[in-house]
């Protein structure tokens, strides 16, 4: 008996086919000119697919990666300037294959400003992550948007001790401390 | 991550991590599992565990096709304990194949995955998750894929 069918009828005594499907994946059994032509049949049409992509399609995927990455960056990586909210919006535009011009009328904010946002000498307030949200379809939600920046502030607050110095010799009557 | 106890229906924080071969090897024979996963040691195999614990759950065996922009999943197998009506976890696979969407979609694959199960259980797999027949494979991209990770993977995970 196929090495996979003999599993099959094992498991089969205990579970339903719908049991065995919530637990495992159990392939097909094929000849080794049967995988190839499985895989050729597979192949064309992975690239019939390709070839007839629309645009509309492009940019719903290359966004989903781009959330994705986000995700990556803001849950497991170390702060990085290419990634920051700029680079990110940058990033955005690229994918959406359209000009910061067109953006910023989207988004009903003046160019000079989201310039200013993409070149990092201006801090974004809530209200455009919002509007960001609602442009992207909803794919990539106000949070990720706000994180980057939040990653960004985190960085600074643990690099910026001449800040820090700076602020602190401001301050009068802080409360002393002792263990 | 949506892996969910089925005793209190709590949703319970999962993680999936890459094995390297040595940890594939020590599969061989192992009684958690029916298949014997060390023969996978030149695919991608990914485990998964609850967070903070040590316990395989499930283990998913992919293979990348660059070139055609697609993953295909190989085998994926729940651990013993957590199959059929007792079970005590549920959603492992789907998880584990949500996970992969993911991974496609990362990759710049348009999240599109394949897979060839057995003839039999062709229906569940277009019933539970939305994959399409082509041939002897399935698959699932786009809109499909993605739904699949916001079911069981959730859609804000920051």
């Amino acid at each position: 008996m196929k090495k996979y069918e003999k599993i099959y009828k094992e498991l089969r005594k205990e579970m339903t086919d719908e049991e065995i499907v919530d637990s495992m994946l159990i392939p097909q059994d094929m000849t080794e000119e049967e995988k190839r032509k499985s895989n050729e049949e597979i192949r064309a049409f992975r690239f019939k697919l390709l070839r007839e992509r629309t645009e509309e399609q492009r940019i719903y995927s290359d966004l989903l990666r781009f959330k994705f990455l986000l995700e990556n960056y803001i849950n497991k990586e170390p702060f990085t300037e290419e990634k920051s909210f700029g680079k990110s919006i940058e990033e955005y535009v690229r994918i959406l294959n359209r000009t910061k011009k067109s953006l910023s009328e989207d988004l009903d904010i003046h160019y000079t400003r989201l310039s200013r946002l993409i070149n990092d000498r201006e801090k974004p307030n809530i209200e455009l992550m919002y509007r960001l949200e609602k442009h992207s379809g909803n794919l990539i939600p106000a949070i990720y948007w706000w994180k980057l920046v939040a990653k960004k502030q985190e960085h600074i607050i643990k690099q910026d001790l001449k800040t820090r110095k700076k602020e602190g010799a401001k301050v009068k009557n802080g409360i002393e401390c002792r263990a | 991550m949506k892996l969910i106890d089925t005793k209190t229906g709590e949703k319970l924080d999962g993680s999936i991590e890459k094995l390297m071969k040595s940890a594939i090897k020590k599969l061989k024979r192992s009684k958690k599992f029916t298949f014997d996963w060390a023969l996978e040691i030149e695919n991608d195999v990914y485990k998964i565990n609850l967070v903070e614990k040590e316990e395989i759950l499930g283990l998913i065996s992919l293979i990348d096709y660059p070139e055609e922009f697609r993953l295909h999943i190989n085998l994926i197998e729940s651990s013993k304990v957590y199959r059929g009506k007792k079970k005590l976890l549920d959603n492992i696979p789907g998880c584990l194949i949500a996970f992969t969407c993911q991974l496609s979609f990362e990759k710049g694959y348009e999240g599109f995955v394949s897979l060839v199960p057995k003839t039999k259980l062709v229906k569940y797999y277009n019933k539970k998750y939305g994959f399409e027949q082509m041939g002897n494979q399935m698959a699932v991209y786009y809109e499909i894929s993605n739904s699949i990770i916001e079911k069981y993977l959730g859609n804000e995970k920051v």
